[in-house]
C-alpha cells in the first residue's frame, strides 16, 4: 500500500478539535470526532499527518510566533497570559 | 533601536523564515511553492548580510574585511545584554 | 562541518537577574530533555539513516538545537550576571555556585551533570525517529512547566519561542517517519532494518 505523501490525503482523517477541518476532508460521514484511516492501514505503527502547503505568516510574525505556519502555531495557555 | 540592531533584526527574520522553509523542504523536497519562497528570502538575506558586513562588521570570521584589525573578536558577543 | 554565526536565533534581553529561575531553566541546558540532549541525539542518529531526506532533517534540526543550546546559555548568563551573594544564598543557587561560580555548565535542575545516557541512537530508523518524536514532546512539556513557573515577560518570551520550535520539530519527525514507512514493505515494516540490512525496502 502506498500512502500518498503530498497532495492526496483522501481518507486520512485524524482526530481534530475543529469540526470544520474534518468537514473539508472527503469521505466524511459526519462523525467529526471519529478517527478514520484508509482501509488496511498497517497496525503497530505511528502516523503523523503530512503538512500540506497553506497559509504562511509574514516574516515579522513568523519569528515572533516561532513558526512560519499558522497551523503549527499551538501556544501554551496555562501559567499566565500568552505573551 | 539603533540602525545596527534594526538591520540585525531583519537578518534574524529572514534567517528564521529560511530555516522554517529548510525544514519543510527536507520532508517536502519537491514543493515548488516552498522552493520559490526560499529563493526569494535567500536573496533578501544575502543583501541584508552584505549591508551589515559593510557597515557594522562580520557575522562569521570569513566575513571580516577590515585590513587594520581582526574585528571578529570585538564585543559584544550574542549572549551579553547588548 | 559546522559554521557559527555571531547572533542569537531569537533575542534574549533579560533585565532582572533571578537565581531561582536559573536553577530551573538550567534543565533545558544539561537535563535529559534539554537542547544539548536533543542536538547530540539527532546529530548522532543521522549516520544510520538510509534516506537523504532524513539525513538532511536530522542534520538541520540537530544544528538548530545547538542554536537553542546557545539561547538557553544566554538566558542563564543574563539571569545570573551581577547576582549578589545574598541572592545566591537565598535561592539555593549556592550549590551550583560553589562548583561553577556563575559560569555555564550543563547540569539538570537536580544538579546531575549531562550524560549521553539521556539519549539513544539505536541504528534503526523506525526506532530512532520515534525516540525523536518523544524527545520533542518531553522538551515541550518541560517548557510548559517553565512557563508555569516564570512570570518575568523577558524570560517567557524566548521560552515561548523555544517551545514552539519543539512542536514544529515534532511535525517534521512525524513526516520523516511517514517517508520511511513509504519506502518499506507495509505488509511488515519490521521484517528487516533498512539502516543495516541489504534489500530492506518496498517490494
Amino acid at each position: 500500500m502506498n500512502l500518498d505523501l503530498f497532495d492526496d490525503m483522501e481518507g486520512i482523517i485524524l482526530h481534530e478539535r475543529e469540526a470544520s477541518l474534518v468537514s473539508e476532508m472527503k469521505n466524511n460521514n459526519g462523525n467529526g470526532s471519529m478517527t478514520r484511516f484508509p482501509k488496511n492501514t498497517p497496525l503497530a505503527m505511528a502516523y503523523v499527518p503530512f503538512q500540506q502547503w497553506g497559509e504562511t505568516y509574514g516574516d515579522d510574525e513568523a519569528l515572533s510566533r516561532g513558526t512560519l505556519f499558522p497551523e503549527l502555531d499551538l501556544p501554551f495557555l496555562k501559567g499566565g497570559a500568552d505573551k | 533601536m539603533n540602525e545596527k540592531n534594526m538591520l540585525l533584526s531583519r537578518i534574524k527574520k529572514y534567517d528564521f523564515t529560511l530555516k522554517e522553509l529548510n525544514l519543510y523542504l527536507d520532508t517536502h523536497p519537491n514543493c515548488r511553492r516552498a522552493l520559490s519562497m526560499f529563493r526569494k528570502y535567500r536573496e533578501l538575506r544575502r543583501d541584508a548580510v552584505q549591508e551589515y558586513n559593510k557597515r557594522f562588521g562580520p557575522l562569521t570570521p570569513e566575513q571580516v574585511t577590515d585590513t587594520q584589525s581582526w574585528t571578529w573578536v570585538e564585543d559584544p558577543w550574542p549572549w551579553e545584554r547588548r | 562541518m559546522w559554521q557559527y554565526e555571531k547572533k542569537l536565533q531569537y533575542p534574549v534581553k533579560i533585565k532582572t537577574p533571578n537565581a531561582k529561575l536559573a536553577k530551573i531553566i538550567i534543565s533545558q541546558l544539561g537535563g535529559p530533555d534539554g537542547e544539548l540532549s536533543a542536538s547530540l541525539r539527532y546529530l548522532n542518529q543521522r549516520y544510520a539513516m538510509p534516506y537523504g531526506e532524513v539525513k538532511g532533517l536530522l542534520t538541520d534540526i540537530g544544528t538548530e538545537e545547538l542554536a537553542h543550546f546557545e539561547m538557553i546559555s544566554a538566558i542563564l548568563y543574563q539571569l545570573t550576571k551581577d547576582l549578589s551573594m545574598e541572592e545566591i544564598k537565598a535561592n539555593g543557587f549556592d550549590t551550583y555556585f560553589v562548583d561553577h561560580t556563575t559560569g555555564i555548565y550543563p547540569v539538570a535542575a537536580s544538579g546531575t551533570p549531562f550524560t549521553a545516557a539521556y539519549f539513544q541512537s539505536k541504528g534503526d530508523i523506525l526506532t530512532d525517529l520515534q525516540e525523536d518524536l518523544a524527545a520533542e514532546q518531553k522538551a515541550r512539556t518541560t517548557y510548559d512547566n517553565i512557563l508555569r513557573l516564570a512570570d518575568d515577560p523577558d524570560v517567557r518570551d524566548p521560552i515561548r519561542f523555544l517551545r514552539e520550535r519543539e512542536i514544529v520539530h515534532y511535525q517534521r519527525f512525524g513526516e520523516a517517519l511517514r517517508i520511511a514507512q513509504d519506502k518499506l514493505d507495509s505488509r511488515n515494516f519490521y521484517a528487516c532494518n533498512p539502516s543495516f540490512d541489504k534489500n530492506c525496502g518496498r517490494k
